[in-house]
């Protein structure tokens, strides 16, 4: 049964080719270099996506993976069809949605590469954002993902409603709830209305109790 | 029958005449504050303040000193301050002995140093609505070095901060103030008291701009000249003043 579990995840891509494609697209949206117009186009090839000021993307992969990827951001999708698929966030933001059925807690079912950090998700949906300082931010919705980074072997496991960064020296912050995460847009259905998240990671940087004014 | 009603007035005006009457003004004032770090703990503050007249004087105050960050929710500062225009129990004056009249010493140029030392922790209340307020409690040391003087300020405070694309871009708090003496001195206490209602706009990293409703009320006894002239009354002067305060913080 144990065995069952690795295969399922691989199944819908591998039998069929790689599979994947844009649900909704808002502003300025490119596949590999090439702007995409279709708000439904398919992805032929696993490359990078970038999307542009005010824009967003969101990219359904085989039948488990969403992806939501944000405005000014850069997502390499080469390593999808890797043994446990993998995204390369380059730049900006990204949502990751796991379905549940695939999301185990024993095994990695996402991999998300963010600078020198990787990430394994044995959860459902988590939010990353790389900061003005190369800093990773990164707050978990559902399930539990695995911090690493080059220089910090040790593994960091987030849980739900929790949140840390990595800065860029290479340490991992005390996973804990962030304040700015509570304002995150999680939705991902194009159906439901405005898809657009409005919390600024810059805010995440600024220490309200260091301000003194007299 | 006049010479008596003539004489009973005068020692009646007298009877008054020794009291120094409340006072109650408003006022507008402004202020320059310019802010450096030096490092990642330490803050450097250096402001000049100073209100339009009262009484046909001026009050103003500089300051100086730095603030240091033991813990995330703790600092401690230490400041020396300079003030003019401010009163003093014994500034409350008999014109001349066996002469009939009070005043008001001339403090428009007489300059008090001050020396304070302040703790204050600060939280973060991100469980209210909108996650951004910050609750501090503020506690300093005053001493008056001409005097010995020493007060003790609390002055509890609340912040919200709104945000712009990632920034602060506007503060409003609201804060109480106490000043207690620390020596007991004619049988008073309390000294001052002052709400605050302050407004800052963050124009640039560096710049903003600041507007401070204050109204406060400071308790004055009995000087060492009445105590002389009348042994056996006793006073309480009290100077109510409401202010509004603008003022620029420059950051270094």
């Amino acid at each position: 049964m144990k065995f069952l579990i690795p295969i399922l995840t691989l199944i819908p891509l591998l039998s069929f080719g790689f599979q994947a494609k844009f649900v909704h697209i808002k502003g300025v949206v490119k596949l590999d270099g090439t702007l995409i117009k279709d708000k439904k186009a398919p992805i032929s090839k696993p490359a990078p996506i970038e999307t542009g000021k005010d824009s967003l993307a969101i990219v359904r992969i085989g039948e488990n993976y969403t992806l939501k990827i944000n405005e000014n951001s850069i997502v390499d999708l080469s390593g999808i069809l890797e043994k446990t698929p993998s995204v390369d966030l380059k730049n900006g933001s990204i949502f990751s949605y796991i379905k549940k059925e695939i999301a185990t807690k024993q095994r990695e079912s996402f991999r998300l590469k963010a600078k020198d950090v990787a990430m394994g998700v044995r959860g459902t949906t988590f939010f990353a954002s790389i900061g003005k300082k190369q800093d990773v931010w990164m707050c978990v919705k559902e399930g539990v993902v695995g911090v690493k980074t080059k220089k910090q072997n040790k593994e960091t496991l987030v849980k739900a409603g929790e949140g840390i960064v990595a800065r860029s020296e290479g340490e991992v912050s005390k996973p804990k709830p962030l304040p700015w995460t509570k304002k995150l847009n999680w939705d991902n259905d194009p159906e439901s209305g405005d898809l657009t998240n409005t919390v600024s990671i810059e805010e995440a940087y600024v220490d309200l109790l260091d301000f003194d004014y007299d | 029958m006049i010479k008596l009603l003539i004489l009973l007035f005068s020692l009646q005006a007298y009877a008054h005449d020794h009291f120094p009457e409340n006072l109650d003004k408003f006022l507008i004032g402004g202020s320059v504050t310019v802010l450096k770090d030096f490092g990642d703990k330490i803050d450097g503050l250096t402001s000049l303040e100073r209100s339009s007249q009262i009484d046909n004087r001026s009050r103003g105050e500089f300051r100086l000193g730095g603030r240091y960050r033991l813990h995330q929710n703790l600092k401690v500062g230490l400041f020396y301050l300079n003030q003019w225009g401010h009163r003093e129990d014994d500034d409350w004056l008999k014109v001349a002995p066996g002469v009939n009249g009070w005043l008001w010493r001339d403090v428009d140029s007489v300059h008090i140093d001050i020396i304070e030392a302040e703790v204050y922790p600060r939280f973060l209340l991100d469980f209210l609505p909108g996650e951004r307020w910050v609750f501090e409690f503020r506690n300093t040391l005053q001493t008056k070095l001409h005097t010995g003087m020493r007060l003790w300020h609390i002055r509890p405070g609340l912040t919200y901060f709104w945000f712009k694309d990632g920034s602060p871009y506007m503060n409003i708090s609201l804060r109480y103030g106490q000043y207690n003496r620390l020596t007991l001195k004619n049988g008073i206490t309390e000294y001052r008291r002052e709400v605050y209602l302050n407004f800052l706009r963050h124009i640039t990293r560096k710049l903003k701009f600041n507007i401070n409703f204050s109204q406060g009320k400071t308790y004055w006894g009995p000087s060492k000249d009445f105590k002389i002239d009348s042994p056996s009354e006793t006073y309480r002067y009290v100077e109510e003043i409401s202010q509004i305060t603008l003022g620029l913080i420059f950051k270094i």
